[in-house]
């Protein structure tokens, strides 16, 4: 008995449950055979396929290039992550075509002759809607920009996108942690600001004048520190450590807004 | 950037000597020995380029030789099998595309997170699958086979009961919590299956028996699930592209769904309480995705062992989710509210506000779709009392056989005691009317005109030429409610033709279509 166990791999229980599920799944599918067995099945199979492997592939596939193209060709947007702004109102709108899409594309031929209803509106509606969330979300996004430290705001080019392609795996190293700091909605939780300063190395802001005031850095210096390391890492295309070094060469490259005055200012 | 280059895809014998690469042989199937035909059979002399200097050795023709030379690999092979089980872990990084588990990149994948939408889909499905059983029990299937519209409910109609007429709008919250919901769990349900998707590809595809069957209660599962989801979605929309009735596919697609999700339940609770206990939820909250960092790996692998950097917190995965709930919510539950909120529901098939008329409410059969010309409700159009007695009737069976039946016109209808009854129309589509004021004639006083004083169901036929819903049985209860009438106007107004003129039933806390319109035949069985 144990030996067949074994070879099951799991207890007796998960077999009686297995098995009691699908008596039931066999019962329950026996009485839906008489209508058209087949196409019931195909259903059934389509309905896996049609997510699996058709559906979450396409929006994946979706959200993928809308971040590898909105990153290579607009060099000169700001670093404020802003992927999101374009992906929730783009997959909202999505859900409403997904569910409502028999009414929006006037699929139901009899539904005027049912209900009496006309079928035109949904359409405009759906479009209206998604004009709405898009507008909704660009709104959102200037409120961000314009609260946003300024040093965010530097054009952040191709280096970004290198030095995280680059980094095979992700790593809670100091200036992701900052980097993105710039887009974090609230205060930072004490815990984490405690995981930035037990970095082994997370001093690449200590090249940096204005990174001495900042012990517990606030939100706009961490931003300011994490584009110069980042625009490092891009040019070596390397890892934290090795774009220790070129720091130094950092608050050239960043331009317009240096680190002091991002981290005075907030 | 995911599977370009592929160590296991190159025939370089330097790579291949590399253990790590090399993972687990006798489990993967090694892509690289599909290049050599002459080992094919053989994976385990796959790494053989490791140990032979020469790789176009390989090919040689058998011979004696070689075979003790295979015996040698075969044992350093072992060796090198034991050495690697040595090692911590090995992610089985030669696999094409998303059977390798790096080619997962999310980093806010985890157990956790996928506890969370289970967790709010155990709450939901609940509710759906109680609901569902409910909108069936409401057609009172087990008083006639007109009624049920699955065909031989076999055992799993157990829980039948007399559906109750109260409160009047019981079916009216019945259906619009199953339809609403079921909208709003779409979400829910799409970041559910998005957070366990690489365990579609695991690998290896099967580990043992158990692993096997419990892969297959998930196509039970998901199937079922996608399946449900999808014939509820399109029948509510009217688009009847589902192979049969959508009662049947619908019912029965619910049980084969359940009893995955019950499997899934009792198998994976324990793991889920066990993630939500693993990180705090306040914490998560207050985590924007700045500082979120990836779940410790996890035994099912759901954490992405290369995560990508994030681009949204759990958090926000949460709030995306649920920001989708919201919106359908928002746009399809004015169809069931009704009044000034019916416009807001602006993509749902009832939203459309028809006016403040006395017969501007909704509809989902008119008298053209179902056929009644106006020669069937003239001055021509009789109504049929008929009374059953029916062979199981026994002991009170004092008059035997069918009763005469007794014919009314419109007129005589009118002249009888007219009672107003306010109630609202619920369609198992999940729309449904408010309140709306029926006056008409008692169904109890139709059965007592017809002989039947203490009627144990009735019959209504209609005029409508086709359809499966041209006839209904009601119930005893539903014939001696007070509120229960044969209504002849609606809101002050006559019924107009698309209401059901000359005469409608309408009979508290029942599905839409049990109202049944233009009514031609009553048949009392007692």
């Amino acid at each position: 008995m144990r030996r067949l166990l074994r070879w099951y791999g799991a207890g007796p229980l998960h077999l009686l449950a297995l098995l009691a599920g699908f008596a039931l799944a066999g019962y329950a599918a026996l009485q839906l055979v008489p209508s058209r067995p087949l196409a019931v099945a195909v259903w059934f199979l389509g309905a896996v396929i049609g997510h699996d492997l058709l559906l979450m592939p396409l929006y994946s596939l979706a959200d993928r290039s809308a971040l590898a193209v909105i990153r290579h060709r607009a060099p000169g947007l700001p670093a404020v992550e802003w992927i999101n702004y374009a992906r929730v109102p783009a997959a909202l709108s999505g859900l409403l075509l997904l569910v409502w899409f028999p009414l929006i594309f006037r699929l139901t031929t009899a539904y005027q002759a049912s209900t009496t209803l006309s079928p035109a509106p949904y359409l405009w509606h759906w479009l209206a809607v998604t004009g709405a969330l898009f507008l909704l979300s660009a709104a959102a996004f200037a409120r961000r920009l314009r609260h946003a430290p300024q040093a965010a705001l530097v054009p952040s080019g191709d280096h970004q996108i290198a030095a995280e392609q680059d980094r095979p795996a992700w790593t809670p190293s100091p200036e992701r942690t900052a980097r993105g700091a710039g887009t974090g909605d609230g205060p930072e939780p004490a815990a984490a600001l405690d995981g930035l300063g037990a970095e082994p190395e997370p001093q690449p802001a200590v090249a940096e004048p204005g990174a001495a005031e900042s012990p517990a850095p606030k939100t706009s210096g961490e931003a300011t520190t994490a584009h110069g390391t980042d625009a490092a890492h891009g040019t070596d295309a390397a890892h934290g450590t090795d774009a220790v070094p070129e720091t130094g060469a950092v608050p050239e490259r960043g331009g317009t807004g240096g680190p002091a005055e991002g981290c005075s200012r907030t | 950037m995911t599977g370009a280059e592929d160590p296991a895809l190159t025939p370089d014998p330097a790579v291949a000597a590399e253990p790590g690469v090399a993972a687990e042989p006798a489990v993967a199937p090694e892509p690289a020995v599909a290049s050599e035909p002459a080992v094919g059979s053989e994976p385990a002399v796959a790494p053989e380029p490791a140990v032979i200097p020469d790789p176009p050795a390989i090919p040689d023709p058998p011979s004696a030789p070689r075979g003790r030379r295979r015996a040698a690999d075969r044992a350093r092979l072992w060796q090198a099998v034991n050495r690697m089980r040595e090692r911590p872990a090995p992610t089985i990084e030669n696999l094409p595309g998303p059977f390798r588990r790096s080619f997962w990149r999310s980093p806010i994948r985890g157990p956790w997170l996928t506890s969370m939408f289970g967790l709010i889909l155990l709450g939901g499905i609940s509710v759906m699958f109680v609901t569902g059983l409910l909108s069936y029990a409401a057609y009172n299937p087990d008083l006639s086979p007109l009624n049920d519209e699955t065909r031989g409910k076999g055992l799993l109609g157990f829980y039948l009961f007399s559906w109750p007429t109260h409160p009047v709008w019981l079916y009216r919250l019945n259906q619009g919590v199953h339809v609403t919901l079921g909208l709003v769990l779409v979400p829910i349900l799409l970041a559910k299956l998005w957070s366990v998707l690489p365990k579609l590809f695991e690998w290896p595809p099967v580990r043992n028996p158990a692993h096997a069957l419990e892969r297959l209660s998930l196509f039970l599962l998901v199937g079922g699930a996608v399946f449900e989801f999808a014939t509820g979605i399109l029948n509510i929309q009217q688009w009847y592209v589902f192979p049969g009735s959508f009662y049947r596919l619908h019912f029965y697609g619910a049980w084969v769904f359940i009893a995955g999700f019950v499997v899934h339940v009792s198998l994976k609770t324990p793991r889920m309480v066990r993630a939500l206990r693993s990180r705090s939820l306040r914490e998560e909250l207050r985590t924007d995705t700045a500082h979120t960092v990836p779940e410790p790996p996890d035994e099912e692998h759901l954490v992405s062992p290369a995560p990508a950097v994030p681009t949204i917190s759990r958090r926000g995965a949460l709030a995306f989710a649920g920001a989708g709930s919201l919106l359908l919510l928002a746009l399809s539950v004015g169809q069931s509210l009704g009044g000034p909120l019916r416009r807001t529901a602006l993509l749902a098939p009832h939203g459309q506000d028809l006016g403040s008329g006395p017969a501007d409410f909704q509809i989902n059969v008119t008298a053209a779709e179902g056929g009644i010309t106006a020669g069937d409700t003239g001055p021509g159009w009789r109504l049929t009392l008929t009374r059953e007695g029916t062979a199981q009737s026994g002991p009170d069976r004092t008059e035997p056989g069918q009763g005469e039946p007794v014919s009314l016109s419109r007129a005589q209808l009118l002249a009888m005691p007219q009672y107003t009854a306010h109630l609202p129309i619920a369609c198992v589509e999940g729309w449904s009317t408010g309140n709306q004021a029926w006056t008409g004639v008692r169904l109890r006083d139709l059965a007592r005109l017809a002989g039947a004083a203490q009627p144990a169901s009735v019959l209504v036929e209609s005029l409508e030429r086709g359809g499966t819903f041209r006839q209904a049985v009601l119930s005893a209860a539903q014939i001696t409610n007070p509120d229960s009438l044969l209504a002849l106007h609606v809101n002050g107004a006559e019924l107009t033709l698309d209401h059901g003129y000359p005469a409608r039933v309408i009979v508290p806390a029942i599905p839409g279509v049990h109202n049944t319109k233009w009514v031609t035949r009553l048949t009392f069985r007692s």
